[in-house]
């Protein structure tokens, strides 16, 4: 019981990880596109930069919140 | 007569199946939004229309906590915390209609556009109206999941319901992870 509730309390705790992480890159993501509407010259990086953000945060969302890995290791994955 | 252990062991082998099933028709779906994408980049270009910075950011923020509540729910009902299970699915669903209110009710309202307009309109409408869909295909399954749960029909070894409403719900959240900033961040404003 009592390794069943650390079980649960991890997972919590992945849980606030991921989020605080994808609120970081969100709140990134918005300030790089405004700085790209400030300096033009830095316009050109804008896109690339949102880009991989973007792929960072579907990359934590797909491996810690929809669990991809349970499609190739079954309930064990994690 | 199946023993305890050989009925779970079936629920089991069958949740797996139902598993690569569900991540199958996520990727096919994928082929449709990334679709949906390119054709933003075809017609738009490197510009973007002059929609609601503020808005956009907050229906992201919105969906971002969806996302996280829903977590919190999928793991509650693993370990048989059914009042958390509750708690947090009644939030995601509350959420998730935030959001369509904030993007069908407002976003919608306010465009300087009509879907018949020009490219800006047809691509804004296209790309916030089939994401829109889905959610509320996400918001009535979540709510099927939630009255289940409330019937006691799920435990710590048997939620494979909540488990697919989870993974489709996850799957919006990646796909507007694409879509905010190509529609509102990416690209030279036009006016």
């Amino acid at each position: 019981m009592h390794q069943f509730d650390h079980q649960k309390s991890e997972q919590y705790r992945a849980g606030v990880i991921v989020f605080a992480l994808l609120a970081i890159f969100t709140a990134i993501e918005f300030i790089v596109s405004q700085m790209g509407s400030w300096a033009s010259a830095l316009q050109v990086a804008v896109i690339p930069a949102l880009i991989v953000l973007a792929l960072i945060k579907s990359f934590l969302v797909v491996r810690d919140y929809m669990h991809l890995g349970k499609v190739f290791y079954g309930e064990d994955e994690a | 007569m199946t023993t305890k252990a050989e009925s779970l062991t079936r629920y089991r082998h069958n949740a797996a199946t139902n598993r690569l099933g569900l991540w199958l028709f996520i990727l096919s779906d994928v082929f449709a939004f990334a679709g949906i994408l390119v054709s933003r980049w075809a017609l738009w270009g490197n510009t973007r229309p002059d929609l609601n910075q503020v808005l956009g950011l907050i229906v992201t923020s919105v969906l971002l906590i969806s996302s996280f509540s829903m977590n919190r729910a999928e793991v509650a009902a693993a370990h048989g915390d059914r009042k958390q299970f509750m708690i947090f699915m009644s939030l995601t669903i509350l959420l998730g209609i935030a959001f369509l209110a904030g993007v069908v009710g407002i976003e919608w309202q306010e465009s300087p556009y009509a879907p018949s307009d020009n490219i800006y309109g047809a691509i804004f409408y296209l790309m916030t109206g089939m994401h829109a869909f889905h959610v509320l295909c996400g918001v009535i399954f979540l709510l099927l999941v939630l009255r289940n749960g409330l019937r006691g029909l799920y435990t710590p070894e048997k939620h494979w319901p909540v488990e697919a409403g989870a993974i489709f719900w996850h799957f919006v959240d990646v796909v507007w992870i694409f879509y905010y900033p190509a529609i509102y961040l990416m690209g030279n404003l036009v006016r």
